[in-house]
């Protein structure tokens, strides 16, 4: 406790110095359900703000993860939001996209309550996501990693010493869990952006972070045809053909994959970093959850530790009546004591890099620590070109990961479409 | 006329709610659907009929639209056999008439959430309830099927999906073979007439109006059907279950990715609305008949 | 043979008990006639005739072959129902033909068959029409067309008239005599109107609570009602009952005395119990100015033209309906002379029951 009335104390400090808020009540949209331990934590944090701060208080919305849908509608209406959260790629495609969030430079550069400046507490990678085109329109505060998460004692028992680093060493070692007795790899057969990292992971590895973008961009689709998009396809249906996915996986509608894993029946899944929590209650005692960096394939011009992260950033709508109050209640949220709250009680990554993580999801955080750099989801693809990225990309890739299309024709199929898309807008 | 004057003073409310409700936002639909709008603060871009030359264009699109015919008219054709089968059952005189009636009216007040995470437990490879039945009864190889693969899943969505709408339009029929005399179906017993005789040529003549009404019904219900594929997708409406008036919420409100085209989706907010009109227009034509009296 | 027989019918619905030993054989060609007030079970006999319902025990024969377990369609009997229950969306061939059209008939032989029907009927102008274009008196000859181009072995008819206004009523009624006359068909025939029962019937079936009270003859049922309840019920306007004030049997009959006067009459045909009350049609009273036994105060006056009502009441308070021959001239008030003249005798014992039957 004597941290946070510390911080509390330091906090109202550095208050008094700059502004003073009278009679404030920010308005709040939220990316929660108020059930959720996010949003009782964000509730815990606006508590104690509006402690320190009892000019100010909090009109809260809990709308769920169609947030800046609302915020948008609620915007063209006329409704003023002061704060809103919505995921990093969301925030960048839509609200901070199109110019309509107020730019967080300046709180990047001011002073954090925890000392330095705001910018310095976070992972710079994560920092760097959130930037576009020059300035930062949101601030990440949580988020997750997209790693193979798995059933450590199961790696173990399978003879797996240690984690690979390499796919022919991955495969190997997938390989020695199926004879162990065990399903290697879970796959939801319905969800088409789990699927999906499948390919962005091999297509970071083998050509690159920048080759998927490059491939959307190319108005004739011909860089489909590059042979890093049919070696990336041909290892992942190796991982069918030799039974590391179960053909029955194709039936899978989530969560009954993942739920093979909380069984015991399957060791490992490629998923983000929520999987730990959302089994939580159906593991059994003692479950020993691992996560492994996706890994490099030999020859590839990718590094193993980029990863592909999904993460939550505040925003402060445009023409926000207290944006200023919304972007001091931001600063608090970073502060090394509030992201540890949200460490240890939403059991979520954070953006605070001095912040320790909950142990399930320890490996997590050493992955982003060591990463060079963090992915956005579907390699920026989702970003800058959200329609093709769902209706054309992911539909496509589940296509060819569930074998209802060849390798051929989905290069074939995406050529043609990439074109189609180009002539179209 | 005072008659004329006084007719249209106690039209014009109604006229004037008309107007308001329906015809003027119907009107500013399509005007919307001619621009480029992300509906966030920036300027909506007039580009004519570019949203529909672009839909004219998208794959996507003739994905949803097929997927809404089939459910339209494969669906329809089962929610109506199976209507109608079990209007005819129900009719026989056999016992528990309201429980039948309950049973199959009770998909319709639970929850799409709860009905689709029952049907994934019945789809489930493994554990599901379909399988392991088939299993149990000496299917090996049917009890292995995949329902939810991505080869079947639309039409394992859609079964569901006929299982909800059967109860609603058996209870339309049945409420209009209640109000059929019972001595009609006296009389034709003893004419020697069987529960066919009696459905076709009693039956349905007698509910003519009530089936004109069902099928508009489900035209409407089909030709925006949302809320049960949607959730039959539970994280992620996978395409396969595409159908027009989810990928009007995909284009214009996004479901987990930032696509934000609101012209777009309005355009095809306009096809869902022609399509359902001249498909009521149709049906509303094809059985045009004179007024019963009974 | 018998047309049909009903042997030892018991019919219940949940607990209510709506036919109780129902025994009754009809010959081939009769016109028979259920009547009761309602609910006394008259309709519900007839849809187990037509089989429509079951029976709880008992067995029902038709022609001497026993058709209790058999559908109605089996059974070869037609019914006309009270509501015509005619099908709005065919025409009236097709009305009258559906029968012979779901048992696959050629089609020349349904159009021959409801032409001929319908010529029967005089309804053969309007094969074309639906019934909505029909009057009521037509849509009863096409309910009754469809009956009879089945010919079957008994036509079932369910208060056929009690939808057409009392003109209609009485042309059908002659008609459906002559119907009866041409075809020489059996036919059963439900009515709660003893008019159309008197006039109809070869034998009348008067029912009352699920039990036949009596069967017989028009006349007989008239003019020898087993009970009170027989006696009631037949004649228009009902006959009256009053107490006896007293009775004695003398050497070659009985004197009874009720209302203060006393009445002669034969001997009764059967001993039965006390005797206790006495039934009065309306015309045996007969006007009588120079000895009248009774001399009631009128309270209300109907003339009929040939014959004139009146409504009286009588010096101790009873009521008593007189018909008079002709048009008499009395207004409200006056006590008009009358004697009592028993054409048929009626005395009711204390059991109810008619002791001159």
């Amino acid at each position: 406790m004597s941290h946070i009335k510390l911080s509390g104390l330091s906090l109202i400090a550095g208050l008094t110095a700059s502004v003073a808020f009278a009679e404030t009540e920010i308005t709040y949209w939220s990316f929660w359900n108020e059930p959720e331990p996010q949003a009782q934590v964000l509730k815990a944090l606006m508590d104690e703000y509006s402690a320190a701060n009892p000019d100010v208080t909090f009109n809260v919305v809990w709308n769920g993860r169609q947030n800046q849908t609302t915020v948008r509608n609620a915007l063209a209406g006329g409704t003023s939001i002061d704060l809103m959260d919505a995921d990093m790629d969301g925030l960048n495609g839509g609200l901070v996209g199109q110019g309509a969030a107020v730019p967080l430079d300046g709180l990047v550069a001011s002073d954090s309550p925890d000392g330095g400046t705001v910018g310095d507490a976070f992972y710079p990678a994560l920092l760097a996501n959130a930037e576009l085109n020059g300035s930062v329109g949101q601030l990440p505060y949580a988020f997750y990693t997209y790693q193979i998460f798995y059933n450590a004692a199961q790696l173990r028992d399978a003879g797996v010493s240690e984690i690979p680093s390499t796919w022919a060493g991955y495969v190997d070692a997938m390989k020695a869990v199926k004879d162990s007795g065990v399903n290697a790899i879970a796959v939801e057969s319905d969800i088409a952006f789990y699927n999906i990292n499948w390919l962005n992971y091999l297509l970071a590895r083998i050509a690159g972070p920048d080759f998927l973008l490059k491939a959307a961009e190319d108005k004739t689709g011909e860089t489909w045809r590059d042979p890093a998009v049919s070696q990336a396809l041909e290892l992942e249906a190796a991982l069918w053909a030799d039974g590391l996915i179960p053909e029955e996986s194709r039936g899978y509608q989530w969560p009954a994959g993942q739920q093979t894993l909380a069984f015991g029946e399957t060791a490992t899944e490629l998923v983000g970093s929520w999987l730990p929590i959302e089994l939580a209650e159906q593991v059994e005692e003692g479950f020993e959850w691992g996560a492994m960096n996706f890994p490099m394939v030999e020859g590839g011009k990718g590094n193993v530790n980029d990863t592909i992260i999904y993460a939550v950033s505040f925003a402060v709508p445009e023409g926000a009546e207290d944006a200023e109050a919304a972007q001091d209640f931001i600063r608090f949220a970073l502060s090394k004591s509030a992201q540890q709250k949200m460490a240890d009680d939403a059991l979520i990554g954070v953006a605070n890099a001095s912040v320790e993580w909950a142990d399930v999801i320890s490996d997590s955080r050493e992955a982003v620590a060591n990463a060079t750099s963090l992915l956005s989801e579907n390699l920026g693809l989702k970003v800058a070109y959200a329609d093709y990225s769902s209706n054309i990309y992911e539909a496509m890739h589940n296509k060819v990961f569930l074998g209802q299309i060849t390798a051929d024709e989905f290069i074939n199929g995406m050529v043609e479409q990439t074109k189609g898309y180009w002539e179209n807008r | 006329m005072i008659g004329k004057r006084l007719i249209g003073l106690f039209v014009a409310p109604a006229m004037i709610v008309y107007l308001c409700f329906f015809l003027i936002p119907t009107g500013f639909t399509f005007y919307s659907s001619l621009f480029e709008w992300s509906g966030f603060g920036s300027e909506a871009k007039f580009i004519g009929l570019g949203n529909y030359r672009r839909l004219w264009n998208d794959p996507t699109f003739w994905l949803s639209f097929r997927n809404t015919l089939a459910l339209l008219f494969v669906g329809g054709f089962f929610v109506f056999f199976l209507a109608f089968l079990y209007t005819i059952l129900i009719n026989s005189g056999i016992w528990g008439k309201k429980l039948f009636r309950l049973v199959f009216f009770l998909p319709n007040v639970v929850s799409v959430v709860a009905l689709s995470a029952m049907w994934a437990y019945i789809y489930n490879p493994r554990y599901g309830l379909l399988n392991t039945s088939l299993k149990s009864l000496g299917f090996e190889g049917a009890g292995k099927t995949l329902w939810t693969s991505p080869d079947n899943i639309f039409w394992a969505m859609l079964a569901a999906l006929v299982w909800v709408f059967t109860g609603f339009f058996l209870i339309l029929l049945l409420a209009g073979v209640d109000k059929i005399p019972a001595d009609m179906y006296e009389a034709a017993d003893l004419e020697g007439a069987n529960l066919w005789h009696k459905f076709w040529y009693i039956t349905v003549p007698m509910i003519w109006d009530v089936m004109t009404i069902s099928f508009v019904i489900w035209i409407i219900n089909a030709v925006k059907m949302f809320e049960f594929p949607f959730a039959f997708g539970f994280l992620q409406v996978p395409q396969q279950l595409y159908t027009l008036g989810i990928y009007l919420y995909i284009m214009g409100f996004g479901q987990r990715d930032p696509i934000y085209q609101l012209g777009y989706a309005t355009a095809i907010g306009v096809v869902m609305l022609v399509l359902a009109f001249s498909l009521i227009v149709l049906v509303r034509r094809l059985m045009r008949r004179d007024q019963l009296e009974f | 043979m018998t047309a049909f027989e009903a042997i030892s019918l018991d019919k219940h619905y949940g607990d209510f008990h709506a036919l109780r030993d129902i025994n009754l054989s009809v010959e081939p060609g009769e016109f028979i006639v259920l009547v009761g007030p309602s609910g006394c079970g008259k309709s519900t006999l007839m849809r187990t005739i037509a089989g429509l319902e079951k029976v709880t025990s008992g067995d029902l024969k038709i022609d001497g072959r026993s058709v209790t377990g058999l559908l109605p369609k089996e059974r070869d009997v037609a019914m006309v129902f009270q509501s015509y229950a005619l099908y709005p969306h065919m025409t009236v061939a097709e009305n009258i033909g559906f029968g012979m059209k779901i048992a696959k008939r050629p089609k020349d032989e349904i159009r021959e068959k409801v032409l001929a029907a319908a010529k029967v009927l005089k309804i053969d102008d309007y094969l074309s029409r639906r019934p909505k274009a029909l009057s009521g008196g037509q849509r009863q000859r096409v309910a009754i067309g469809r009956a009879i181009v089945r010919d079957p072995k008994i036509f079932l008819f369910d208060e056929p008239l009690s939808n057409l206004d009392a003109a209609l009523r009485v042309e059908m009624r002659v008609e459906l005599a002559r119907l009866h006359n041409q075809l020489d068909a059996t036919m059963i025939y439900v009515t709660h109107d003893q008019v159309e029962a008197m006039t109809l019937a070869d034998r009348i079936v008067v029912m009352n609570a699920g039990v036949i009270e009596q069967v017989g003859s028009p006349l007989d049922l008239f003019n020898h009602p087993r009970n009170k309840f027989v006696a009631g019920f037949l004649g228009q306007p009902p006959a009256i009952f009053m107490r006896l004030d007293g009775h004695e049997r003398t050497g070659d009959g009985l004197t009874v005395q009720f209302s203060g006067t006393s009445v002669d009459l034969p001997a009764p045909s059967r001993q039965g119990g006390m005797p206790f009350e006495i039934g009065l049609r309306p015309d045996f009273f007969e006007l009588d100015s120079q000895s009248p036994s009774l001399s009631p105060t009128v309270e209300v006056i109907e003339q009929l033209g040939d014959t004139t009502l009146l409504y009286t009441r009588l010096p101790d308070g009873q009521q008593a309906t007189v018909q008079l021959a002709g048009q008499v001239k009395a207004k409200v008030g006056d006590q008009v002379p009358l004697r009592v003249n028993c054409k048929s005798p009626m005395i009711f014992d204390d059991g109810g029951e008619n002791i001159y039957r």
